[in-house]
């Protein structure tokens, strides 16, 4: 409507400016802010937290594991080096090297070796056992990650929240196997943000409408398949980034074909023969690692806004995604065993893991690669999410011919229960928009 | 499922014989358990149409609502089984140890029920009685709303792993048994039980199919057969009711006779499998750690035996935020409990985590028994560590703290290196607690060279999680947080609507 | 004019009367949509029941009269008055704001059996509710339409459909307890599942006439009675997901033409009735053998979960229990096994008896070292019950 918002970042700063000034009114006890891959949700925080100090507040910023409080300490003392700031931690926690060099953090283990900082982080489990105090504002990052039950635990110890996260990716989850709170507004398995939304249906709920990090090539697929309510763009347009090869190709092979579509349009698929394989077959394993391997050997420059000259790729800007924790264990024996020296330095993790985290490019093996059936795991549109949006150049997923077949197969058979919304999106769904996309880029091996 | 189950599962279907997933029982068996087979009637919600109960498989007592849409007999029903309830979980109201807080009852009731189907009936039975009113228009006997609020108490308890006031016998089984079946045809007890103890000089592929056949098998309940229903039981209703209506007490009596003959045979060959089963279960030994978890049954028992002395309401239709999260924190940890006190106890279990690369076992290659290590405060203590080989396909990574059942009570160690080396692995841990006060390792206390040795991930303590006061929700879990709590006891308790009778 | 197909489905069926697709046989669709066997049997509307029944495999869904009497009765007490209690639950547990209502029982048009007049006239009715006229309506029985692997089948008509502030929506009465505020969630998805394809049907058929289909709401109207009482309730169940499912399953299952292109052009599933004689005399005449060979012929795709849906589960659990294969022991089992499709195979791996191929070498050493640990168990404790 307004020209003002045409450009992507005329839209997220007009989106910043009405989550600022939803915080100053103080009609509202919590804000929601709901941000789609990359867009800006640290950011984001850094500001509010900087904002609720510099008028007087004493805020509190709940993360959800101690590497996300490591990293907002570290924006937060590197952005607002004037801000004394506390980390609230345990009592076996060892702060990495980055954070004990700060000059303005402190570190304690109680609120009382803290009393002269402005802001404390901490993480969730750890507010749960910090006793009586109450501040007056609470910005809890990641909060889609967070359990109802744990926010029941924290929530006395503030009077307002900003809640923070990503409605996209993995919900909490439980082992305890119950239905028995199911079509509760409170069930304490599902995410504490949608139980205090149910409860407080006037709490004001904004939208960040720009992902900086996924490229032009893979936000609108992203957001169609996993966002489909709620639109969002990419902030760089699509001449904006690139990668180019540092070596012509030696030899030929398959990866150099695959490495190639992913250079010139941000996705490969790199299929395997069709065939019913355990999730720790070698195969797919290897080859995941092999593809990494050839990008370092072959050498890869990414061009970008904030690099336009080019920036050497190395093992730290490469990420391999896989469902299951062994699977990465398999993965990280597999880049080893190519021999590359800096293969070890390749991120190997969990969707799960993964949260959060940005790369330039990310190598995927395909939760339903290779299986039989799709457990209600495999197809849960979350963990593709998180799979499908850690990166800022190209996404190259690995997977076994056949997971249309196997989508038809077995099409979605969650529960239906009475007066509960359907959670959308459906994995099911997902999963059809994200293979149909990958098909166009496909590379048979 | 790990590879080892899988394996098991394959190995019954080959043979046609059940096959062993555990050397232990890891649930306690009552000397005295009650068994009850509850039957409902079809397409009604949660009606009653007969229980079989008792505490020795000669003493069973057979209790029939002759026309389960009769509001009246359902309760005169309920309130009979009550009775029967009520007297046996009475007979554990009376010794109790401890002192004040500590005070609690030594040992506590143990219903078994043929399969979940029967769990779910008790629930709904709990549900239908822990309401009512004992006085006004719909007034019940005394018992009915006690054994509700009991039997409600007992469901819930049954949520929790390793608990076992409450059991399913078809989980009993299959805890310590796999078939060549699928977990869907596991839930059939009969099918079950042709797997692991066919009937004498019946092969097992025969017991399986009689065990889907009506006739010779009827289900285990809570449903019968459809052809019982039309073919047996629709025309005995129908008889008892014509004889109801002309009150005439002679054909009234035999039509209720009939009824309850045709029932029992289609209750019995449940109640003798029943049995069967138990007996079987009783030669399995039982694991070490089961008394403690019967330690906590009897906390839970005598908590609410003192809340019902104390006259407390019944338990609410739906949990609260509050009480919803305080329930489920204890059901995360009993399950983690119990699956670490199983791989603790069981060394079948323990293969299973094995199997996975979640657990391992070794020989140790090297040792430095005598190695010390400086704390943060300053003094040294002893800080040996080993090198363990194991053909394992460990996944557990540096920093993991683990237990091992094959060292004395209070041995904990941490990974320091995993390397491979060839097929084996070469896994190397320092040896943290349970080697007495002293500045060197008490003896026994640290492993051996070539001591075979098991190394599981250790649970861990948690702290029990804070929550508000259960009359203080905060707003994030309450529309309206100044209101008052919604009330325990929904205002028809007294006279729930019945609808139109048909 | 009718395609070829038909002539083929109708041979397949033979001397039997041509059944509908209903409640089960959706779901079995929506279960196992990979299976050509009950494809095939739906497609040409055999009666899965009675063929299992005269090859040796009595079907176990037998229905008590119980059941069916608290259900009719049940849906009766909902549909007393035109429909008094059914409006007193819209009105009162779902809030809804409805004006004078009028009922309309579509099944009393064109006499049983007439499935095409009846269709007419739901058609009729609807499009001119859709057009305006008719809102507030409960339309009891409409007879809908729906596509099913290129084939028309009608709907069993056991739900009202009604309008208001603009949109259809579908009321299914089901006699299943809503107990404080929660039903058995496999009988909730076997009523969204029907409702899916009523929603679907409804929706092609304003489709067809150029109307939108957004005026059929994917929500639907569960009424069941509550708690223990015979008083009825209701809850709305959102279906888009289920809606959305068996669009794609069915735009995408395969066409039943192709399936019936592969099979040897004498296959038929005939029971030979006699047809001459009343329903309840008609025995299969044709030899169970020739037909069992015939349901052979045709591959199925089983799970233990069949057990549940289709009448067919015990013909094919004891084929695949002769094969030994691993879809015997259900998905678990099957998911750590992956590529490995027989029990023999798997036991020759563990044991060393079967070389991997290639493969499966990963899961033959998996195997193996399983294997070992259970020998070495085994050893000290025995392992056979």
């Amino acid at each position: 409507m307004t020209t003002d918002n045409d450009t992507p970042g005329a839209a997220a700063n007009a989106a910043t400016a009405a989550i600022l000034s939803d915080l100053a009114d103080t009609r509202h006890r919590a804000v929601v802010v709901d941000s789609p891959p990359g867009a800006g949700k640290s950011t984001l925080v850094v500001r509010a937290a900087q904002e609720l100090t510099a008028g007087g507040e004493r805020p509190i910023i709940v993360a959800q594991t101690n590497n996300q409080v490591d990293d907002l300490i570290e924006r937060l003392a590197n952005t607002h080096p004037d801000i004394p700031l506390g980390r609230l931690s345990s009592g076996d926690y060892s702060p990495p090297p980055a954070l004990s060099t700060l000059a303005n953090t402190t570190i304690g283990r109680t609120l009382a070796d803290l009393t002269g900082c402005q802001i404390i982080v901490g993480t969730a489990a750890k507010w749960a056992t910090v006793p009586d105090t109450t501040f007056g504002w609470a910005i809890l990052d990641e909060a889609y990650q967070m359990r109802s039950d744990m926010l029941l635990q924290i929530v006395e110890r503030f009077d307002r929240g900003l809640f923070v996260g990503d409605p996209g990716q993995l919900d909490p989850f439980t082992i305890v196997g119950t239905e028995r709170w199911i079509g509760l507004p409170h069930d304490p398995t599902q995410n504490g943000v949608s139980v205090m939304l149910e409860h407080n249906p006037h709490i004001p709920v904004h939208r960040l409408p720009v992902s900086w990090r996924l490229p032009a090539s893979a936000a609108p697929t992203i957001s169609q398949a996993f966002y489909p309510f709620t639109d969002f763009t990419a902030g760089t347009g699509t001449g904006t980034r690139s990668l180019d090869f540092s070596t012509t190709r030696f030899g030929s092979t398959r990866l150099d074909e695959t490495l190639a579509k992913a250079f010139s349009t941000g996705w490969a698929l790199h299929e395997l023969p069709r065939r019913h394989v355990p999730r720790t077959d070698t195969e797919t394993v290897q080859t995941a690692a092999d593809l990494a391997e050839r990008l370092l050997t072959r050498g890869a420059v990414a061009t970008c806004e904030h690099n336009p000259d080019g920036h050497a790729l190395s093992a730290a800007d490469i990420a391999i995604g896989v469902a299951h924790r062994d699977q990465a264990d398999l993965v990280r024996a597999a880049l080893a065993r190519t021999g590359h020296p800096s293969a070890p330095g390749v991120a190997v993790d969990t969707a799960n893991r993964l949260q959060g985290r940005e790369f330039e490019v990310v190598i995927v093996v395909h939760p339903l690669s290779g299986r039989r059936d799709a457990t209600a795991f495999h197809l849960e549109a979350g963990r593709l999410c998180v799979l499908a949006s850690r990166h800022r150049q190209a996404c190259i997923v690995v997977a076994r011919e056949g997971i249309a077949d196997l989508l038809d197969t077995h099409p979605s058979t969650d529960p239906v229960h009475l007066s509960v919304p359907a959670k959308f999106p459906d994995g099911w769904e997902a999963n059809h928009v994200m293979l149909a996309k990958l098909a166009q880029h496909r590379v048979a091996a | 499922m790990s590879m080892l189950s899988a394996l098991a599962h394959v190995e019954a279907m080959q043979n046609m014989t059940a096959v062993r997933l555990t050397a232990f029982r890891h649930h306690r068996l009552s000397d005295r358990p009650l068994v009850i087979i509850p039957l409902t009637m079809a397409g009604e919600a949660g009606a009653p149409l007969a229980v079989m109960a008792g505490t020795a498989r000669r003493d069973m007592t057979l209790l029939v609502v002759p026309q389960p849409r009769n509001r009246d007999q359902r309760f005169a029903f309920a309130a009979d089984l009550g009775r029967v309830v009520m007297d046996y979980i009475d007979s554990y109201r009376q010794d109790r140890r401890g002192e004040g807080e500590r005070s609690q009852y030594t040992d506590v009731p143990q219903i078994i029920v043929p399969n979940q189907g029967g769990v779910n009936a008790l629930a709904d039975l709990g549900r239908m009685c822990r309401f009512r009113s004992t006085t006004g228009p719909y007034a019940v006997p005394e018992v009915v709303p006690e054994f509700g609020m009991w039997l409600t108490f007992l469901v819930d308890t049954a949520e929790m792993a390793g608990t076992s006031m409450l059991l399913p016998l078809t989980a009993l089984l299959t805890e310590h048994w796999a078939t060549g079946q699928s977990t869907l045809e596991d839930q059939n007890l009969a099918s079950l039980m042709a797997w692991i103890a066919p009937p004498r000089g019946v092969s097992i592929a025969q017991a399986l199919e009689e065990a889907e056949n009506p006739d010779v098998c009827p289900p285990a309940g809570p449903s019968t057969s459809p052809e019982f229903d039309n073919r047996d039981l629709a025309p005995a209703i129908k008889r008892f009711d014509t004889a109801h209506a002309l009150g005439d007490p002679h054909t009234l009596a035999a039509a209720q006779t009939e009824l309850t003959e045709l029932i029992a045979g289609q209750v019995k060959p449940t109640w003798r499998l029943m049995w069967a089963a138990i007996s079987i279960l009783r030669s399995i030994p039982k694991a070490p750690q089961t008394a403690r978890r019967l330690d906590r049954d009897c906390r839970l028992f005598t908590n609410h035996s003192d809340y019902r002395d104390a006259g407390g309401l019944p338990q609410r239709k739906r949990d609260t935020a509050i009480s919803a999260a305080r329930r489920l924190s204890q059901l995360e940890r009993a399950l983690a409990d119990f699956e670490a006190a199983m791989a603790f106890d069981d060394p079948f279990v323990l293969a299973d985590r094995r199997s996975g690369g979640e657990a391992f076992t070794g020989t140790v290659v090297e040792s430095q028994p005598n190695r010390t290590a400086i704390t943060a405060k300053n003094t040294t203590v002893p800080r040996p560590r080993v090198t363990v080989r194991t053909s394992d396909p460990l996944r557990l990574a540096a920093g993991t703290k683990l237990i091992s059942p094959t060292m004395p009570k209070g041995h904990k160690a941490v990974i320091v290196s995993v390397l491979p080396d060839g097929d084996t692995t070469l896994v190397t841990v320092e040896v943290t607690a349970g080697m007495g006060r002293g500045r060197t390792p008490k003896a026994g206390s640290v492993p051996d060279l070539d001591k075979d040795i098991d190394y599981l991930p250790d649970p861990g303590w948690r702290p029990n999680p804070t929550f508000p006061d259960s009359d203080h929700t905060p707003w994030t879990h309450s529309a309206d947080p100044d209101g008052p709590d919604d009330s325990a006891v929904p205002e028809n308790a007294a006279a729930e609507e019945w609808g139109h009778d048909n | 004019m009718k395609p070829p197909v038909d002539g083929r489905l109708d041979a397949l069926r033979g001397s039997s009367p041509r059944l509908s697709y209903n409640a089960r046989s959706l779901a079995a669709l929506e279960n196992n949509p990979r299976c050509t066997l009950r494809a095939l049997l739906d497609a040409s509307g055999s009666d899965k029941a009675a063929i299992a029944a005269h090859i040796g495999y009595p079907s176990p869904f037998g229905q008590s009269s119980f059941a069916f009497a608290r259900g009719n009765a049940f849906e009766a007490m909902v549909k007393d008055n035109g429909c008094a209690e059914l409006l007193r639950v819209l009105r009162e547990t779902l809030k809804l704001t409805l004006p004078e209502v009028a009922y309309l029982d579509l099944n009393e048009v064109g006499g049983a059996g007439d499935n095409d007049a009846r269709h007419r006239r739901t058609t009729e009715v609807l499009l001119e509710a859709a057009r305006g006229n008719g809102e507030g309506t409960l339309f009891d029985h409409p007879l809908l339409h729906l596509q099913v692997g290129g084939e028309g089948a009608f709907l069993e008509p056991d739900l009202v459909a009604f309008r208001i502030d603009g949109r259809f929506y579908i009321v299914e009465i089901k006699s299943f307890p809503i107990i404080d505020g929660q039903a058995d969630p496999a009988q909730v998805r076997a009523a969204t599942t029907q409702a899916s394809a009523y929603i679907i049907a409804l929706r092609a058929l304003l489709a067809h006439h150029g109307m939108d289909t957004g005026a059929v709401s994917d929500t639907i109207v569960l009424v069941a009675p509550k708690d223990f009482t015979n008083r009825p309730t209701a809850a709305f169940v959102d279906a888009r997901k289920q809606v959305a499912a068996l669009t794609r399953q069915l735009s995408r299952i395969e066409r039943v033409s192709d399936l019936v292109d592969l099979l040897p052009e004498d296959l038929t599933f005939d029971l030979d009735l006699d047809l001459t004689l009343p329903k309840k005399e008609q025995r299969p005449r044709r030899p169970a053998e020739e037909l069992a060979a015939a349901v052979a012929r045709v591959p199925a795709t089983y799970r233990p979960d069949c057990l549940n849906h289709c009448e067919m589960a015990f013909h094919c659990r004891a084929h695949a229990r002769a094969e030994a294969s691993l879809d015997v022991l259900g998905p678990a089992v099957r998911e750590q096994l992956g590529g490995i499709d027989t029990a023999t195979m798997a036991l020759g791996l563990a044991r060393g008896q079967l070389t991997p191929t290639g493969d499966q070498s990963d899961m033959a050493a998996a195997l193996r070292h399983a294997a070992r640990l259970r020998d070495e168990l085994t050893e000290a404790y025995g392992g056979a019950a």
